[in-house]
Order: structure tokens, then sequence, then C-alpha cells
């Protein structure tokens, strides 16, 4: 009588058991894991809910749960976010793991960005720029997509972004105990030096890390690192901005957002823009990671050094020989890794197969699947295209 | 770091005329009752007339006292570590008022504060008429402060500190409209009060006017023994007990009582909650010849049903809190108001907690397990009353948030403080 009840008892503890270690087993590799389009679901107060929606120009925290493959992560902050992107409708959210609890995480990360899409109608424009800056070796968000439910009703197509934080810089780069900070775009900067006030530099580059420092120890860095990039000598320029900012890959992020089209990025069309800042603890070489791609592939025929004569960065780089080629060197890098194998082409052409029925299903777009579809066409065009154009760009520039 | 948030409860709140309505109502009440009532005390009244200034007093013979009240506070902020002193000097309670008494049964009074110095939601304080039947049965109407809390039912310009400690600050309802009745019984061994208000709390419910009819009345209700009384020998010349309740109901929404540190700077904030809100309160005094000790334990409740995530219910928010206060009268005569020179001390704790206190605790406004916070503070003053109109106080302070199980972004270290106060009250 008790045999076969207690048999069915260690059988099912060792299922229960093995169930357990298989969602304790997950990591957000699986997370961002871009084969499938994930699935995402936040349980919060309808109140809350109601709230977030009509005040969505507020960035209050509000609690919730968030289920992803099983896994619940109770109590977690969101919040509205974004600039232009912002909406009621379809909001764009901050999930926070550790907004309530200091010792919050989930699955190693401490918050996630829940990208709306409602600033590009081709819905994957970010996720294939961010995606090919990685494959370059560019320290660059991983995003998946994701279909989002609240409270069980469908609520739209997002896009899971990594935020670029002290996880982030530490998977990357191997430690986190520098200064991050997160540049705002106030008026056009054109890396020019801003003058010896610290506190000038306070809103352009926001503490993301090491807050309590002292203004001093903060700015100080970055005021000297705008002072070298525009007063070092001609002669000695290369070894001085190096000294304070890793110009190899800063090469390497601008030649592959020049690549890219990026219209918004370091070389803006109105000064620098969506970046961030970060200074490792035991060295003084800053190093740029980007952020907010949703303005890349602008145009085909986009001029491969737009804005680069009113950086100053840039211009100063393009005037040093050595940097000079160097950055050539990188584009040309950039168009054989977007032609090899046709990747770039693949890659727009995968992700917007992978995402079109949930892009028809979210009917909170501000747009509609024909604008979609027209989006992903300017896109394959641009994949196909832009190789040949950057290339005899650069032979007409070097 | 305690980080500045400004209020955003007490800024928007009922219109005038809701306010005093009711008043109206309650004042027009008690001088319906107060007038045949006096009618019958003529024959015991002195035989004075005409109008005299008595020490503070307008006479109108022996049938009207009238007091002008005039408060004047000035605080200058010494010393803040850590921190910086920006705004050195600012102005503390600022009114304008009179009491007075009408054929010795009917006490009246009418305050307004020009700065905003309390709780309060509008710029008058206390309004209200008070009719005294005899000694076991008075009447009160208007607006005036709950029965509840030892503290704070003490008139700011009579504090032994600068300010009253922070579980008063938080757990004591400010002022309301209501009709109380008190008295003592039992010669004057026992003193109770009881009544009922609008609403104990000055909920923003601008949004949802309705709501105001659904939350229904507040009760509250006090009572006192004084085993000695005024005796002027002997080591004990007072002693008294106390027990106090109020009950209310709290609408949805962050409508939690916040906690404050010295400067005004909220250290948690405000959580959901819905349904009923108790507050109890004990209290206890003796004061000998030159000595005082008094102190206050103080607890609220606040229901939090359908507050989950999911809609559920929440276990009940619980904030604790006590204060125990010595001060001893080192010049001037016991007892009296004239110069006199006191030193006093001070320790005081206020907790925010949750009846859930096992699962996992986190610090959102939904939270089941509310992480506990904790705020010590301890007060060393001094009070100097240069003339029975004028007094100076001079106040260090310690605060320390305690953070028992390590899930808040909050600063553990002690912050000092050190303020004076000059006082001009009439």
């Amino acid at each position: 009588m008790l045999k076969p009840l207690l048999r069915r008892l260690v059988i099912g503890l060792l299922l229960q058991s093995a169930a357990v270690t298989s969602v304790q087993a997950q990591t957000n590799d699986d997370l961002f894991n871009e084969s499938a389009v994930q699935t995402l679901q936040i349980t919060i107060h309808s109140r809350d809910w109601e709230s977030l929606r009509a005040n969505f120009t507020s960035n209050q925290f509000y609690p919730a749960d968030v289920t992803w493959n099983g896994l619940r992560v109770r109590n977690v902050g969101i919040r509205s976010r974004g600039l232009g992107s912002r909406s009621g409708i379809k909001p764009g959210l901050e999930v926070n793991f550790a907004h309530y609890s200091s010792r919050g995480q989930f699955l190693g990360m401490r918050a996630l960005v829940l990208d709306n899409l409602t600033t590009d109608p081709s819905m994957i424009r970010e996720r294939v720029a961010f995606s090919f800056l990685r494959r370059l070796g560019v320290p660059a968000p991983r995003e998946v997509h994701a279909n989002l439910y609240v409270n069980g009703q469908y609520s739209g197509l997002y896009v899971i972004v990594e935020p670029v934080d002290t996880v982030f810089v530490q998977r990357w780069l191997g430690e986190n105990s520098g200064a991050l900070y997160e540049y705002h775009w106030l008026t056009p900067y054109y890396a020019t030096f801003l003058g010896e006030d610290l506190d000038i530099y306070r809103p352009l580059f926001e503490p993301r890390s090491q807050e309590n420092l002292s203004t001093f120890d903060l700015f100080d860095p970055v005021r000297e690192l705008f002072r070298t990039i525009n007063t070092a000598p001609a002669g000695s320029f290369r070894d001085a901005v190096n000294a304070k900012l890793d110009v190899e890959s800063t090469l390497r992020l601008v030649a592959a957002e020049s690549f890219l089209a990026e219209w918004d990025g370091i070389l803006g069309y109105a000064g620098m823009n969506n970046f961030y800042l970060y200074r490792p603890a035991a060295s003084a070489q800053a190093r740029l990671f980007p952020w907010d791609a949703d303005h890349t592939f602008h145009a085909l025929d986009y001029p491969l050094l737009a804005g680069a004569p009113e950086n100053v960065l840039m211009r100063r780089m393009l005037e040093d020989p050595v940097l000079r080629a160097r950055y050539f060197d990188l584009v040309l890098e950039a168009v054989n890794s977007a032609s090899s194998g046709d990747w770039l082409v693949r890659e727009v052409t995968n992700d917007y197969l992978q995402i079109r029925d949930s892009a028809i299903a979210d009917t909170l777009k501000p747009y509609t699947i024909e604008e979609f579809d027209a989006a992903f066409a300017e896109l394959l065009a641009f994949a196909r295209s832009r190789p040949s154009f950057v290339t005899s760009q650069v032979q007409q520039n070097r | 770091m305690i980080r500045p948030i400004s209020s955003d409860i007490g800024s928007s709140r009922r219109g005038p005329h809701a306010v005093f309505r009711p008043l109206f109502a309650a004042a027009v009440l008690i001088l319906a009752i107060a007038v045949p009532v006096s009618a019958q005390q003529k024959g015991t009244q002195k035989g004075q007339s005409g109008v005299q200034w008595d020490d503070g007093s307008i006479r109108f013979g022996d049938s009207v006292r009238i007091d002008p009240k005039v408060r004047v506070q000035g605080d200058v902020l010494l010393w803040n570590d850590p921190g910086s002193v920006e705004d050195r000097f600012q102005w503390g309670s600022r009114r304008l008022g009179v009491d007075g008494e009408i054929f010795n049964r009917v006490q009246f009074q009418v305050e307004r504060a020009f700065t905003e110095d309390d709780d309060d939601d509008t710029p008058w304080r206390d309004v209200f008429v008070d009719v005294r039947i005899n000694r076991a049965l008075q009447v009160r109407g208007g607006r005036f402060k709950l029965p509840f809390s030892l503290e704070r039912n003490t008139s700011r310009d009579q504090l032994d500190f600068v300010q009253r400690a922070t579980a008063v600050r938080a757990l004591s309802p400010a002022r309301d409209t209501g009709v109380m009745l008190h008295g003592r019984v039992a010669e004057r061994l026992v003193g109770y009060e009881v009544g009922v208000f609008q609403h104990a709390d000055g909920f923003d419910l601008t949004d949802d006017p309705n709501s105001w009819s659904a939350l229904g009345a507040t009760l509250a209700g006090r009572v006192t023994v004084s085993p000695i009384r005024d005796k002027d020998d002997g080591p004990t010349r007072d002693l008294e007990f106390g027990v106090a309740l109020t009950r209310n109901t709290v609408p949805e929404g962050l409508n939690s009582v916040v906690g404050r540190s010295f400067n005004n700077d909220r250290f948690f904030e405000r959580l959901d909650v819905n349904g009923q809100r108790t507050r109890l309160g004990a209290e206890g005094m003796w004061r000998g010849r030159r000595a005082t000790i008094k102190g206050e334990l103080l607890q609220l409740t606040d229901q939090r049903l359908q507050q989950s995530i999911t809609g559920e219910d929440l276990s009940d928010l619980v904030l604790r809190g006590g204060y125990v206060t010595a001060l001893v009268r080192v010049f001037g005569e016991p007892g009296r108001r004239g110069q006199a020179v006191d030193v006093a001390a001070r320790i005081d704790r206020l907790t925010l907690g949750s009846g859930n206190d096992t699962d996992e605790p986190f610090t959102n406004p939904r939270a089941d397990h509310v992480a506990p916070l904790a705020k010590n503070t301890l007060t060393f003053g001094g009070n100097w009353q240069v003339h029975r109109w004028v007094r100076v106080q001079g106040n260090l302070i310690r605060e320390t948030l305690v953070d028992s199980l390590g899930v808040r972004d909050v600063n553990t270290e002690p912050v000092w403080t050190a303020i004076m106060r000059f006082q001009f009250a009439l």
C-alpha cells in the first residue's frame, strides 16, 4: 500500500527537482537568444498600470512581477521610459530588478529595457545595428524581440535591451569598478573643450556608477579628456589622446556607426549623442559604448564622413595620418563583415521574418503593417547597396 | 542619503467651503447649548463691570475674557553634519488668534497660521467653541486636535524641544473638524475625551470627490488617569497615565503615513493602503519638584485590502514608535512660568514594517513583507524662559536610520543637527 505511494512521491520529487534545475540553469544568454521571439509577462496592479499609462511622461516606478520562461521575479520596479518614444498607449518600460531591493537581480542583471519600437516602423533597426557592432567587436547591448503580456493581455511587440550598466561593463571589460557616465544631449556638442568649471560637465555626463564620488573625482577626468582632445599639439595628439581615451576602440565604434549611416550617434547630425563613457579605475583610458541605434540605416548614400569635420575629436583623428589610415581600415573591415556571406542581408531578412506575425498582432504600434513592410524593404536595399557605396567613399577619401 | 521629497498630500485638499460648513454647523450647535446654560449661571457671577486689561487678558466685567494670542518663532540652523547649511534662518510657527471665555461656561479659540508649520490643510488652526456643562461633561465643536498623543496635544510653544518626536509627528493625527465630549469624573481622577470627526487624515481626494462619503467618520477617544494632581508637597507633583485610540477609513492609494527626518525630508515613501486605519497610544507622565519624565508608545496599522500586485489582500502595514523625555529645571521656580532654565533629553524611535515579516522583504508600495526601517533620534535640549513671553531653545539632534535587513538604499550614518529657536508667545 505504502510502496506505490512512496514510489510516486520519489518520482514526483525527482521530476520537480529536474524542472527546477532546468529553470535555474537558464542564463541571460538564454534570454537574449535571438533564435526566437521571447515571451515576457508582467503582472501589475491594474491601478498602477492605468496610472503608468496615464502618466507616461513621469519616471515613477511601480511594483510588478515579471515572468520569463517559467522564471518569475517578484517585486521588480517598472517605469515609463524614453524621450521621443514615450507613449501612453504602448509605453516603453524600464524593468529594474533592484529598485525595491538592493539585492534584486534577474539572471545576473539588475535591469532591462523594454523598447516599445514606436520610432522605427521596421521594428528591427536597432537590433540589427547592435548585432553588427558586436560582430565587429564593439561592446554593444544585446537585444531580442519579445511579445509582452501585461496581466495576461497581449501588449505588443517589444525589444528587450540589455542596459549599459556595471553588469554590462563587467561582461565586456572584466571589471566595473570605474566610473560610467551616460551622455545626455542638451545642445549640439562637438567634443569641444567647455572650460574649467566642472559643473558644466555634470548635466552632460550623468554618473551611472560611483555616483558618490566628489565632483572633482567624477568630472576632472572628463574635463581633462576634452581639454586634451582640443589642445594637444598635432605632433603628440595621438599619444596624448590615447592616454585618456582608447583610440582604437573609439575608431572602431565610429567606423561601424558610419558604415551603418548612424544619423544620431557619435558623429550625429546635431552633435554627439547616444553613447556612454566609461573610465576604468585602473586606467585613464576611457571607453565609449553605443546606445539607442534607432537612427541607423538613415540612408544608403549617407556620406561616410558626415559629421566628421564638425567633431573636434574625429577631425583631429583624421588629421593624424596613422589614425586616418586605421579608420579607413576599420571601415573596410565593417564593409567586409557586412558583405561576408551576405551577413547583413540575411540578418535583416531573418529578423523581419521572425517578428512579422508578432508585428501584425501588435495593434498598439503607431504604424500600419504596410509601413512595416516598406521599412523592411528600405533596410534590405540598404543592406544590399551600402557596402559598395561605402567602399567607394573610402576610395575617394583615404 | 535621505532625499528631500516634497509632500504631495496636504497641498491640495478639500475646498474651504467643505471645511467650514460643518465647522459652522458645529459652532451654532454648541452656542445653542451654551446660551441656556449660561443663563442659568448669571446669579453666580461677581458684580464687576467695564473693560479691563488684566495680565494679558481683556475683560468685559466678569462675563467675558478675551486673550489675544501671538506666536512668532524663528529658527537658526547652527550645524548640520553631513550636509551643508544653506538657509540658516527660517521662520518657525507664526500665528495670530484669540481665545477666551464667556459667562465662565463657554470657551472659544480662533487661531490662524502665517507659516506652514503643521500638517494642516488650511491656514486656520484651532477654531472651536467649548461649552462646560459641568466638570464631568464638556462639549467641544469645531476644528481642533484629535484626542490622541500627549505630545501632539501640547501646544508648539510649550514643547520641550524644537520639534515633536518623530513617532508623534508620523503616527498622531492632525487637527480635524468634529464634535467631542470631554470632562473629568471620579473626583477628577479620570479624564476622558471622545469625539467624532470628519477625517483624521487629510487625504487628497480631489480626483474622486465621491470617496468622501465612502470614508465615513473618524472615531477618537482618550482616557487618562491622574492619581496625583497638582500636589505641592512630596516628591511627586503630578502623575498621569493614559490610553488613546482612533479609527478611520483610508481611501485606496498611496495614502500611508510618511516618516520625516528633522529637516522634513522623507525617509520612507507612502505605500498603497486601503481599509481601516487604527491608532493606539499609551502615555505616562511623572512630574516631581524639579524633574519631569514622560513618554508615549504609539502604533498605527493600515489595512491593505486588495493591494497586492495580483489584487489580493496584503498584510497590515504596521508602524510603531515612542519616546521617553527627561527634563530637569536647573534654574527658576518649579512649575512657574517665570524665568527658568530647563535641560532635557529625549530618545525616540519610529519603525516601519508589516504584519508579514517572514517572506522576502521589499521596499515597494505593494510589498507583503515591507522591508523594515527604523529611525532612532536622540535629542538634547536646553530651554531658557527669558520672560513669560520670550523663550530661547537650543537642540542638538542625532538621527540614525536602521536598515536591519540591509535591503534599502539608505545612509545609515548618523546625521547631527544643532538648532536654536527664538520664540515670542503671548
